[in-house]
């Protein structure tokens, strides 16, 4: 594990002295050394009716493909997919948990206190715009574990900008307190288990003995496609002029992609708006410490 | 396309450490001049275009310094280094008003190249030097296309940077520009910039540690770091071909005593055209500008003018009597008394 200093300057620095702490950091992500059997599992939640699945709460970032089930939460309620970041107790099973034995089985395997456990499912076509999830950081204690039920090579899983490929019945750490967006570009669901976790030093030593698997993608990635792009522009100054003449921010992301398919390049608006969001950030984050 | 024209209309805007190395991050500019009141700002209005937050290049330093070679922008014609708090950015937004002039106005890249060494101390100086010459020809590309000056005006405590940029050009003139420092202490007390807070941009200027930093009263800690920059002022001006300024000499200085090394004309229109960029507050488009000095000294506190009379006084009378043995006698300097200079005579509206 890296370490990194941790800066903090308060408002008013008289009242409170700055804060210089050193502390572990994991990696943005990391492969846990724990394996699940992601058929039965998957079986038992093909099992879920239909109408147990609820529309994810943060609609205002992902295009209606995101759903999910609560199999623990605050209140034991199935359809509660929101977790309250100042709840630090553990969370009841909901009643959909007693209809799924080998999934209340495989939560076992965390011996860590766990605060929520849903299933996330995002549909083909399904994305989750670029966000960051704050109370998720490790140094607050908080840690978002992902278990791949159902994947498929179209998935694409991007966090700090570097593409997390997640193989089924895996386990991975995922600092989602970084920039992170999703896109389901195949043709079948995409079905996590995702665990919210406490650390404690069973999950420390866990991330310390994870991995992170060389994989090479089937296809390029459309962030990998859009920075072709982007590198195509660069070079001809008559396609960066077509763009520039574009001001509205959602008009320059569809003439991106028009653009950017029309030369070969196949990339997604969602690579489009990354990229504004991370060239907006990457300015003014020279000034926040 | 040529690849040596693959910057034609781009600005350097930010150098930044990477783990492979240094790196630039660069925007289209194209047409538009450098004409916000900050570089900062030039560059906040530009990433309003989407294509500005989509499309930056961003390579290794090596490029900026190959489109130095390729490219070379006008090289300097004057550098205005200052206390800050001093009628700086006036100066610098009189010359903007000037379409033969490029003013880059406390650009955070140059920043971050002449502290680069803290960060990287194994930099070789003569590497860094050539950067500060990159960085400087990048920002200083003709972009209407009749510029023919260009002007810095460097941070608040980039006088501490001076031998580095005396490094990268010797013969380049140069100004320190002051005020009293009791009013400039003021300002920093009531509305800090950032190098006055302990620890915000690394190292302290007055090489103070963080933790003595913070132990100590504001009032002495800003005198302190205020002491250092007016004694770097003064060695600069002493040995290093430095013109010391005083705050009450603008902005008339600018057509006369400045004007041969700011490459300013001296014409009537021109004069016109200055005083009138000299109206509005530098900083804030909506106040005119009005001198504020005895408001300010009124103001001060006990505690922080026995700090600035220990810490900067010295300096500061220094300056005063090195400006005095050069200037006119219409522009005669204060009396030193221990950093308190007289009540303001002139309102600067006329």
């Amino acid at each position: 594990m890296a370490r990194r200093p941790c800066a903090t300057i308060p408002v008013d620095w008289r009242i409170a002295r700055p804060i210089r702490i050193e502390m572990k950091i994991p990696p943005p992500f990391v492969r846990l050394p724990l394996a699940f059997d992601s058929a039965a599992l998957l079986a038992e939640v093909s099992e879920l009716p239909d109408d147990v699945w609820a529309a994810h709460f943060n609609a205002h970032y992902h295009n209606g493909g995101w759903s999910g089930v609560a199999l623990r939460a605050g209140d034991g309620d199935s359809s509660r997919l929101f977790i309250d970041p100042n709840a630090r107790d553990e969370a009841q099973d909901t009643p959909l948990l007693a209809r799924c034995p080998s999934l209340m089985q495989a939560l076992e395997s965390f011996r860590c206190p766990m605060r929520a456990v849903r299933l996330l499912r995002l549909a083909p076509g399904g994305n989750i715009d670029l966000h960051q999830d704050p109370d998720l950081r490790f140094d607050a204690g908080q840690a978002r574990l992902h278990v791949a039920l159902a994947t498929s090579p179209e998935v694409e899983f991007y966090v700090d900008g570097e593409r997390v490929m997640m193989e089924p019945g895996e386990c991975w750490y995922l600092d989602l307190s970084r920039p992170h967006r999703v896109a389901n570009r195949g043709a079948s669901a995409r079905i996590h288990l995702v665990v919210d976790a406490v650390v404690n030093d069973w999950l420390i030593a866990q991330i310390a003995a994870g991995d992170l698997p060389r994989r090479k993608p089937s296809r390029p990635s459309s962030a990998s496609e859009f920075e072709r792009f982007r590198q195509i522009v660069f070079d001809q100054p008559a396609l960066a002029a077509r763009l520039r003449g574009t001001t509205d921010p959602d008009a320059f992301v569809a003439l991106s992609v028009e653009l950017g398919n029309g030369s070969g390049c196949d990339f997604t608006p969602a690579d489009v708006k990354a990229e504004m969001a991370q060239g907006r950030h990457r300015w003014i984050a020279q000034w926040i410490l | 396309m040529d690849p040596l024209n693959r910057f034609d209309g781009w600005m350097p805007i930010r150098v930044y450490a990477a783990a492979s190395g240094y790196r630039v991050d660069w925007c289209y500019f194209g047409r538009h001049r450098l004409t916000e009141p900050f570089f900062r700002d030039s560059v906040q209005t530009a990433l309003h275009e989407p294509f500005n937050v989509a499309f930056r290049q961003d390579t290794a330093i090596d490029a900026l310094l190959e489109w130095a070679q390729v490219r070379p922008g006008i090289e300097p014609t004057a550098f205005i280094f200052h206390t800050s708090r001093c009628g700086s950015t006036l100066l610098s937004r009189m010359l903007m008003a000037l379409e033969s002039h490029v003013v880059a106005s406390e650009p955070p890249l140059l920043d971050a190249v002449l502290r680069a060494h803290l960060s990287t101390p194994s930099l070789p100086a003569e590497v860094q030097a050539a950067w500060v010459r990159a960085t400087l020809s990048g920002l200083a590309q003709r972009r209407a296309g009749n510029e023919s000056r260009f002007v810095v005006k460097l941070d608040g405590w980039s006088i501490v940077d001076l031998p580095l940029m005396r490094r990268a050009y010797s013969d380049v003139p140069w100004i320190f520009l002051y005020r009293d420092p009791l009013e400039v202490a003021m300002s920093q007390l009531k509305m800090p910039g950032a190098y006055m807070v302990p620890g915000v941009i690394g190292p302290s200027v007055a090489r103070i540690s963080t933790d003595e930093a913070v132990a100590m009263p504001r009032e002495e800690f800003i005198a302190r770091v205020l002491g250092r920059i007016f004694e770097a002022g003064l060695e600069g001006c002493r040995s290093a071909g430095g013109r010391p300024v005083h705050y009450r000499e603008l902005p008339e200085a600018l057509w006369t005593t400045l004007a041969g090394d700011f490459g300013v004309a001296t014409d009537a229109a021109t004069v016109a055209t200055l005083r009138d960029a000299a109206r509005p507050d530098a900083k804030n488009p909506h106040f005119e500008f009005v001198r504020d000095s005895e408001q300010k000294q009124r103001a001060s506190s006990e505690a922080l003018r026995r700090a600035v009379d220990r810490w900067v006084a010295p300096a500061y009378a220094s300056l005063e009597s090195l400006r005095g043995a050069a200037a006119d006698p219409q522009m005669a300097p204060a009396a030193p008394a221990a950093g308190i200079a007289p009540v303001e005579r002139a309102s600067l509206r006329t």
